[in-house]
């Protein structure tokens, strides 16, 4: 620890700030920068002018700067443009490079634009809770604290389908007022939008009067909103419901008279009409009369909705209750023939007024369950499963007469009956009796041929003469053993036709053994055939080929195995362990010349032209070096018109081209279709050559 | 020929790997040392036979090798010694072909063209001017010591699998191959003929007899076979080798076809062994067991003054004689 780092390690370690012990520290303002504040020697340390641009470059730091002061500009200040091809894009064309104000301007300039900025805040910030021009508190500390324009909340509803000036919630049934004065014109509702329930405004009291009491009226400052329109709504609730303004009608407070500035915009209420004024109200108190018209209220079970707290007795609760105007929490009324509950009292499980009524002891149900009925039902099946006889125990139990008929084991052999037990997995089968055919129905000579014949495995007939030819040719399996050998050159010929006989068989063999070598053989006469034959199986049609063999190979098992992708024959040649001819295979090989001079031996013939060394082959051989090269057409060193005219000139006819020759049959020199056709008429010649003033000469 | 008895008498042993040994060669003519490329990334050049061995009936020990050759960044898995024991070549998984100058310890030449693990390496053509390499990338490629060119001489594209090994036989100018498509593919430059021999089974091994008439394969179905140039024949011998490259050789004069196995999968007692065969009545001449920690001798190699290696899965290569 002690040990002294090198300065590498060291800087390494205050590339990521030091100081930092929590989180990600920021990263340096710039390339190469060290914000730790440590000695930094002198040679690294860099001059920069006012703009932060590296101002000495390389010689010892002394003097080379690139460009004008290191930028791509010139001492005019003007960039450079990109050069532009004109040749397909002109460079008017071309978008002309974006420049800014500050491209035009020197230090003095832009200190002045930096000194100008000075921090404010945007003209865009509105007061909490904005009712039109609450001039008054927005140069309060609560601008600092909302936006305005849109908030995330609005834009939400808008996603929502709200729109600027509806109120918030579901939609409200009502009647449509076009006019004030044609209200109630017609009776038919329609959805609307709740209305606005405007924000709350919070009204700061600072006079010593009573609550709610706002004083006498006076005049106002234009930009001061009209109490008189704030008359319904609360400074807490906001506006009252709609129905309810017509109920509530306030008494014009005031003093003495009624001036226009107390006109609340309603037609009803002249302010100058004659008459007693029963609603003229002098005491504070006078809200009392009106409690007692207070409607329940409708269409809102929202408690802040409602207006103002008010005392609502048990009794006339109760009375509402009973009355059945409550409504359900989503402000319908209940449905028909149903009241709302006073409270889950009467609901509970404990009470004993709901008990079901007891059965009497005793009494037992006319009907049963399903279960209890379908109990001792047996169907056919499950008996016929449960039972123990057989179809002959089952025949003398009925008394029937033993049928005539014999199981098929009963004419089996026991080994055909032993691979049917292997097949199906059953060893309770029947004893194979293997008895003969009843006389008339015996097997004739040629039909047990024929059922000999079936045991055949089949082969192409094709495959058989090429296995046939190719043994033939000198070449055939089974060259260990000639009885094989001659067995194996029975089958295929019988396969191929030229035998109708069964195939031989290995005196003293069973008939399976018989089967099974005449597979084997199917299978090597379909290895061996020669290379033609494995050319043409590669491309057999997916119905005939392989599934002749696969049907011989499958022919004793139940299910069908999919075709097995032929197999190279090399490889499977080489898998039996035959090796010789079949798995060996010639090809040319190539070396190359330097491979072969490496090698130091003289290259075969048919060496590989190497292109990239060219040069080491003399121009001679450049042409004949054959093997890959498509291009092996001699070269011709005099052009053919130069070896005619030698020819002409020495009195011997020019030998015609042998290219000339291929092409004769397409060539007739006593027919040219361009000279023979008909001329067009005159009028053609004319439209396309000739003018006005031709024809006139 | 068998009247010269295999020698089975543990010499040396060589604990200077810490990894499996891929890679045996003892370099030529007299073939005093051992060469042995192994998974630790190593060469190391060692003494085949101590002075003091013959003396003890212990078998002695070496721990450091007299020279390593450290450059490979993925296990060495081939090594030919050239004919004039300057130049030795090596191959490994790291895809990259190393020709070393063998008394100053470093490459002279490094040839990066292969795109897979490279698996065979042998010297070749007149002087050993050329390395010969077979590659995972199913290429053998051939490249020029002599020049600077960094793109092989040719590419043989031939085969289809891995090329996992390869021998040269300079009197006929061929080039064997053996590749996991199961293929032998002998080369013959003189006559510019290819011999394509299919053994049905992946191709372990690869070896040409002295005078070039035979081929021995080992095949992953464990089997190796004399497989004559002239005519098929096939003796064949029975010993476990299912999975991992296991290398044979001709030894005592073409006389015994020496190979490493594996050891059995179920039985853990035992190790593998060495075995031998006469090669023309296919008897076993000698199984030489090794311990039981030891599960493969991948690699053999026989020295004509008759010793023999066998490099081994525990990192040893013992050197008997």
């Amino acid at each position: 620890m002690a040990s002294k780092r090198p300065r590498a390690a060291f800087e390494a370690d205050l590339s990521h700030s030091p100081y930092a012990v929590y989180g990600t520290p920021l990263p340096p303002l710039e390339d190469g920068a060290r914000d730790d504040g440590s000695y930094l020697p002198v040679w690294k340390q860099e001059v920069t002018d006012e703009r932060g641009r590296k101002r000495l470059h390389g010689a010892f730091t002394g003097g080379f700067s690139a460009g004008y002061f290191n930028t791509v500009g010139s001492k005019e200040g003007w960039t450079p443009a990109t050069f532009v091809s004109s040749r397909q894009n002109r460079a008017r064309d071309a978008k002309p490079a974006t420049q800014r104000p500050e491209d035009f301007m020197d230090e003095e300039d832009l200190r002045e634009q930096e000194e100008s900025r000075n921090l404010n805040t945007t003209e865009g910030f509105a007061g909490f809770g904005s009712t039109e021009a609450d001039a008054t508190r927005r140069a309060g500390l609560m601008d600092l604290l909302k936006t305005g324009g849109e908030t995330m909340g609005v834009k939400l509803l808008k996603k929502m389908g709200w729109r600027e000036g509806q109120g918030i919630g579901p939609k409200v049934r009502r009647k449509a007022n076009l006019d004030e004065n044609a209200a109630g014109a017609s009776d038919e509702t329609y959805l609307f939008a709740p209305e606005n329930p405007p924000m709350v405004a919070f009204v700061r009291k600072t006079d010593h009067k009573g609550l709610g009491f706002s004083g006498e009226t006076h005049l106002e400052k234009p930009g001061q909103p009209t109490q008189d329109e704030d008359e319904d709504s609360d400074s807490f609730f906001g506006d009252r419901l709609a129905s309810k303004k017509k109920a509530t009608k306030k008494p014009q407070r005031g003093g003495f008279g009624v001036g226009i500035l107390n006109d609340t915009g309603s037609d009803d209420e002249d302010p100058y009409s004659l008459g007693p004024q029963i609603s003229y109200n002098k005491t504070i108190g006078g809200k009392k009369k009106k409690a007692k018209e207070t409607k329940p209220a409708i269409a809102s079970s929202n408690p802040l909705l409602i207006a103002k707290p008010v005392f609502i007795s048990k009794k006339i609760a109760a009375a509402r209750s009973t009355g059945g105007f409550r409504k359900c929490r989503d402000g319908r009324l209940p449905l028909d023939g149903f009241v709302l509950a006073d409270s889950l009292m009467g609901l509970s499980i404990s009470e004993k007024k709901y008990d079901p009524p007891q059965v009497p002891e005793g009494w037992k149900s006319a009907r049963k369950s399903a279960a209890e009925r379908t109990s001792d039902y047996v169907s056919t099946a499950d008996a016929a499963k449960a039972s123990s006889l057989d179809p002959t125990s089952r025949a003398a139990a009925l008394g029937e007469a033993q049928l005539p008929g014999k199981s098929i084991f009963d004419w089996m052999t026991p080994e055909a009956r032993e691979r049917i037990a292997k097949l199906t997995g059953k060893t309770n089968l029947p004893p194979a009796m293997s008895e003969k055919a009843p006389s008339g129905y015996e097997l004739s000579e040629s039909d047990r041929r024929r059922d000999l014949w079936d045991l055949v495995p089949k082969l192409d007939k094709q495959t058989a003469v090429q296995a046939l030819t190719r043994g033939v040719s000198g070449w055939m399996p089974y060259a260990e053993d000639e009885a094989k050998r001659a067995r194996y050159r029975s089958f295929i010929e019988i396969r191929a036709g030229l035998r109708d006989t069964l195939p031989d068989r290995v005196p003293g063999s069973s008939t399976d053994d018989w089967v099974t070598e005449m597979q084997e053989f199917a299978r090597a006469a379909e290895v061996f055939k020669p290379m033609s034959g494995v050319m043409a199986s590669r491309f057999t049609s997916a119905s005939s080929g392989p599934k002749v063999v696969s049907d011989a190979l499958d022919s004793d098992t139940p299910l069908s195995r999919p075709a097995e992708k032929p197999e190279d024959p090399a490889v499977s040649a080489a898998k039996i362990g035959m090796f010789g001819q079949m798995t060996r295979s010639t090809h040319s090989f190539f070396p190359t010349r330097l491979l072969c001079k490496r090698f130091n031996i003289k290259p075969p013939d048919h060496v590989q032209h190497d292109p990239s060394r060219s040069g080491d082959s003399g121009p001679g051989t450049r042409f004949q070096s054959g093997g890959y090269q498509t291009d092996s057409k001699p070269r011709d060193l005099i052009s053919k018109e130069v070896m005619d005219m030698i020819m002409i000139e020495s009195g011997r006819q020019p030998v015609p081209a042998p290219e000339a020759a291929q092409a004769a049959p397409v060539v007739e020199p006593e027919h040219n279709e361009a000279l023979e056709a008909e001329r067009p008429g005159d009028a053609i010649f004319k439209a396309i050559f000739g003018s006005d003033d031709e024809d006139e000469e | 020929m068998p009247a010269i008895k295999f020698p089975t008498r543990h010499l040396h042993n060589l604990k200077t790997h810490n990894a499996p040994v891929n890679a045996v060669t003892f370099s030529s003519y007299p073939g005093t040392y051992i060469l042995t490329g192994s998974s630790d990334r190593a060469i190391h050049l060692s003494r085949a036979v101590p002075n003091n061995a013959g003396n003890s009936t212990q078998p002695v020990e070496t721990i450091t090798p007299i020279q390593r050759y450290e450059a490979h960044g993925y296990s060495v898995l081939d090594v030919a010694v050239a004919a004039d024991n300057a130049r030795f070549a090596s191959v490994g998984g790291d895809r990259q072909v190393f020709l070393w100058d063998v008394e100053q310890g470093s490459t002279t030449r490094r040839w990066t063209g292969h795109t897979s693990r490279v698996e065979a390496v042998q010297f070749a053509g007149d002087g050993d001017s050329v390395v010969i390499t077979g590659s995972a990338d199913t290429t053998v490629n051939l490249w020029d010591t002599r020049s600077k060119d960094y793109k092989p001489i040719q590419s043989l594209t031939e085969a289809s699998d891995t090329v996992s090994s390869l021998h040269v036989h300079m009197p006929s100018y061929s080039i064997a191959s053996g590749s996991y498509d199961g293929h032998v593919r002998v080369y013959d430059v003189r006559m510019g003929r290819t011999t394509d021999d299919v053994l049905a089974h992946p191709v372990t091994s690869i070896r040409c007899s002295a005078d070039g008439n035979v081929l021995l394969a080992s095949t992953l179905d464990g089997y190796i076979q004399k497989d004559s140039i002239s005519h098929a024949t096939k003796p064949r011998h029975t010993y476990r080798n299912a999975e991992l490259r296991v290398r044979s050789v001709f030894a005592q004069g073409d006389g015994v076809v020496l190979s490493g196995s594996e050891a059995a999968k179920n039985d853990t007692s035992l190790g593998a062994a060495v075995f031998a065969w006469d090669v023309l009545t296919g008897e076993v001449v000698a199984t030489v067991p090794m311990d039981e920690k030891v599960k493969v001798v991948s690699c053999v190699a026989w020295n004509p003054s008759g010793h023999w290696a066998g490099g081994c899965s525990d990192g040893t290569v013992r050197i008997f004689g």
